[in-house]
């Protein structure tokens, strides 16, 4: 029996909010959270009822930076062992050097590759770690 | 050296001291023996004097003796045979004469024999024996005096004789009664010659004028012998016995006839004390050459020791032996000179060790500078570059305080940048400026691109004193130069008066210069750098900017190709499709541009794992490639041992690479098969991707790993970039690891690949 992971993301532009909705509907994955920005993300995240098995980062956020999310997300008990994943355009090699330094569980570049995107996130719910930086 | 000098020396004093001692010594001897030769000439000549006079004597005497017997005859009254007889034999036999006469002959007044007495016998001849015309009766009959005949030998008597005659008279008459001859036996003079009082060596003999011997006082003559000293003057001769002589003669006139008196002895015996006194004479030159020979010995020993000591003095201190000093040993000019040699050497040694702490100290100074120098052009971060510098040369160089002042061009001002210590850090903040025309060294340095020096800043009126740095008394302001810019200035201070000498000068000057080149490089480093910054900035800006609207169109794309949207028919969603793959080719595009131009900058990044298991990796090309080839009647075979290593890599790299070379692969191969071997080596992993696809031409398979060169084939086929191979090589490499290929037109192409197990060459730097 295939359980649902709760997912939450955190995006700030429109369009790929858009892709990640669809890519859930396509895969029938209804345990979706968005939230639009950053702020007050903390209070908001832990707020959550069900808790997130994965969250997904964008980096390039306000007023908090995915890192800040991360660092925040880090320092409560709820969320310190949460897969957290960076889902970003910028993977030059600093940028992914920094989000492995700075403690992510994986990175999925966009664009996203709706195709594999179930299967990443499979093992990202199973505690692989995946850097998916070439589509 | 030495030997020479104590050679000519030796030999001067020879010639100076031994050769006048010799000639003296030869003269003296020569003179002394000149002496004694006359004296014992003299002695020869006294004794042949008293000979000659004792000689006369004798001979007046033996007249006289036959006087007298011609007298006895002349007085008898009756001339009686007899009594003559026995007076004439009376006269052979007895007085004083008594062995003087061989015989004696009584001519009558006519000339005959009237009695004739020898030694032997009384001659009684029945013949008259008639001596008239003889000379022994007519000389003394006509003459009245006495005759002397000439000496002869006698051979049958073995005697030398003489004949002398006396005319005889009648009693009271003068006339003629007869003459009286006798046969004198010369050698009867040798018993008066032995009765001479003199030397016991001392040979003496009487000579007649013919020169025969008549008598010597040694030995009876026993036969006509000559006199070798007969035509000879006084002085040295042959002697009797034929030896070397010292002969002196004197004449005796007698009765016409003369004799000669010789007086002779040995050389060896004359002149024995003469020889005795040139022996004497020859030992004392000996002694005295001796002694001058010591003393010539000593003496240039003297003067030649020290000069030898001194001069191995020198030797030493030629080899390097600055302690060796000269003995002085005495108070004369050697001594004086040893004493200067001495002080010479030691100002030597002063001056030596001076120039030594000199030199010492010039080369630790460049030897600082040059450490500093090295220091500081390795730096390239200009705020660390310019705080080393300030500090090191601070430090090194014992200084008060060093600041640098860097020049801009287009406002033409000066401006502390650092400066040593905490005053450094508030002169900093507190925006030091200078204009070029202002007053001090800093501005005057700046101003002439030449040094500005003062030496005792106190004494210079247009120094500037700077309460923060009370203690300035020396400072030397330094433009840093680059070629011909000026770039800033270096500003030294120091609490001593007179710090910076010509040398000082010259060493900073080329720290200055060093400086310069050094500030210079960091700047441009700093410009290369920031140019970089922007330039990585702007590279990933653009890939943010590019892959955010593909997220949207490639994804929307499939999902209304997918019919999630609604149905799609088949031309819709091949052209939809056709969206996708242009989508996804564009990615490939960013993502290939965005990697060379990481390789070309050097800043591709490597995310090393030390463990890495290539199954997975493997098993995902494999799927690849089957999707790939799902149009196409192309089968993929994986050929992979069931164990292999764990590896030291990247992975998504790896990933990459072999997916690129799968990709190719299915792109250029129309029917067949593609096999996928995997082969475990001695340490490494071998990727052999083969397929049956056209084959890549000889001259085309150099060029498949180079930058922007796709070949022919390529760009027709399969579009996409031409980095992928070149980005997988240098992926590859920077692994450790090599890729090449093997092909051959119309058969198909095999890509190898090799990995290290254990790659060494992955830099630490780049692992996280």
């Amino acid at each position: 029996m295939y359980q649902q992971p709760v997912v939450l993301y955190v995006e700030d532009e429109e369009r790929s909010r858009k892709v990640m909705r669809m890519i859930a509907s396509d895969m029938g994955l209804s345990t979706v959270t968005i939230f639009e920005n950053s702020q007050d993300f903390l209070p908001r995240a832990l707020a959550l009822d069900p808790r997130p098995d994965v969250i997904f980062l964008d980096i390039h956020m306000k007023p908090f930076t995915g890192f800040e999310m991360l660092e925040m997300l880090r320092q409560t008990p709820q969320y310190e062992h949460t897969p957290i994943v960076a889902m970003t355009a910028s993977v030059m090699n600093e940028e992914v050097q920094q989000l492995r330094t700075a403690g992510f569980d994986g990175c999925l570049a966009k664009p996203l590759d709706m195709d594999t995107f179930p299967e990443s996130l499979n093992r990202i719910v199973m505690g692989e770690q995946i850097w998916r930086i070439f589509s | 050296m030495w030997q020479s000098l104590r050679l000519r020396l030796t030999i001067i004093f020879i010639g100076l001291a031994v050769v006048p001692v010799m000639i003296v010594g030869l003269f003296l001897a020569q003179r002394g023996f000149a002496a004694e030769q006359e004296q014992a000439l003299d002695l020869q000549r006294q004794v042949a004097q008293r000979v000659s006079a004792e000689l006369d004597a004798y001979l007046q005497g033996v007249e006289t003796n036959l006087q007298s017997i011609g007298d006895e005859l002349r007085g008898l009254e009756q001339p009686d045979r007899a009594q003559q007889l026995s007076i004439l034999l009376n006269a052979l036999n007895t007085g004083t004469y008594r062995n003087l006469y061989e015989g004696l002959i009584l001519l009558d007044r006519d000339g005959h024999e009237h009695l004739h007495v020898t030694r032997n016998e009384i001659v009684n001849s029945d013949v008259v024996v008639d001596r008239s015309a003889a000379p022994e009766f007519t000389q003394p009959s006509s003459t009245r005096e006495t005759y002397v005949a000439h000496a002869y030998y006698d051979e049958a008597t073995s005697q030398a004789l003489v004949t002398i005659a006396i005319p005889m008279y009648r009693l009271r008459s003068v006339e003629l009664s007869g003459v009286l001859v006798a046969d004198v036996r010369l050698n009867a003079i040798r018993n008066m010659l032995a009765g001479l009082q003199v030397g016991d060596n001392q040979m003496v003999y009487v000579a007649d004028e013919d020169g025969h011997v008549v008598a010597r006082r040694d030995v009876p003559v026993a036969a006509e012998e000559a006199s070798p000293a007969f035509s000879s003057v006084d002085g040295r001769g042959t002697g009797l016995d034929g030896t070397d002589v010292l002969f002196a003669t004197d004449n005796v006139e007698f009765g016409g006839h003369t004799f000669t008196a010789v007086a002779e002895r040995s050389v060896d015996d004359a002149l024995e004390s003469a020889q005795n006194g040139l022996q004497v004479s020859g030992m004392v030159t000996a002694l005295a050459l001796l002694a001058a020979g010591a003393l010539v010995f000593v003496t240039v020993r003297q003067v030649v020791r020290p000069i030898e000591r001194l001069s191995r003095t020198a030797q030493d201190i030629r080899d390097g032996n600055l302690e060796a000093r000269a003995a002085v040993t005495s108070q004369d000019e050697i001594g004086t000179l040893a004493q200067s040699f001495n002080d010479m050497t030691a100002r030597l040694q002063e001056m030596i060790i001076y120039l030594e702490d000199l030199v010492e100290e010039r080369v630790r100074d460049l030897a600082l500078a040059s450490d500093v120098s090295r220091q500081i052009t390795t730096e390239l971060d200009f705020t660390k570059l310019l705080s080393e510098v300030a500090d090191l040369t601070t430090t090194s160089f014992d200084l008060y305080h060093t600041s640098i002042f860097l020049f801009d061009d287009d406002d033409q001002t000066i401006t502390l940048r650092q400066g040593t210590g905490e005053v450094g850090e508030q002169m900093v903040a507190g925006g030091k400026q200078f204009r070029l025309s202002d007053q001090g060294l800093v501005p005057q340095a700046a101003r002439d691109r030449q040094i500005a020096l003062s030496n005792d800043v106190l004494a210079n009126p247009h120094h500037f004193k700077n309460p923060l740095l009370p203690e300035t008394r020396s400072e030397l302001a330094l433009p840093m130069m680059y070629g011909n810019q000026l770039v800033g200035v270096l500003d030294l201070q120091s609490q001593t008066v007179g710090r910076f000498d010509d040398e000082d000068v010259k060493i900073m000057t080329t720290l200055a210069e060093q400086i310069a080149i050094a500030v210079r490089n960091a700047a441009l480093f700093e410009e290369v750098e920031r140019v970089s910054k922007v330039k990585s900035a702007f590279l990933a800006s653009m890939s943010h900017e590019l892959r955010t609207p593909l997220n949207a169109i490639i994804n929307f794309t499939k999902y209304v190709a997918k019919g999630s949207a609604g149905p799609v028919n088949d031309e819709q969603r091949e052209s939809l499709n056709e969206v996708i793959d242009s989508g996804k080719h564009l990615l490939n595009l960013i993502n290939d541009v965005l990697d060379m131009s990481k390789i070309e900058s050097g800043s591709l990044n490597l995310f090393v794992e030390d463990n890495v298991d290539l199954k997975p990796v493997i098993q995902a090309v494999a799927a690849t490639g089957r999707t790939l080839l799902q149009d196409k009647p192309v089968t993929v075979q994986v050929d992979v041992p069931n164990s292999l290593p764990l590896v030291k890599a990247d992975r998504q790299r790896i990933l990459q690479v072999l997916l690129n070379v799968m990709s190719n692969a299915c792109k250029f191969t129309e029917d067949g098969s593609i096999t996928l071997r995997v082969n475990q080596g001695d340490d490494e992993i071998i990727f052999a991707v083969q397929d049956t696809g056209a084959g890549i031409a000889p001259q085309d398979q150099q060029a498949v790993f180079e930058a922007f060169k796709q070949t022919e084939t390529g760009l027709r086929q399969g579009g996409g970039t031409g980095l992928g191979m070149p980005i997988s090589k240098s992926l590859i490499e920077a692994h450790g690891g090599r890729i090449w290929l093997e092909s051959e037109l119309g058969k198909g192409t095999t890509f190898y690949i090799t990995l290290p197990v254990n790659s060494t060459v992955l830099e630490p730097s780049l692992i996280t």
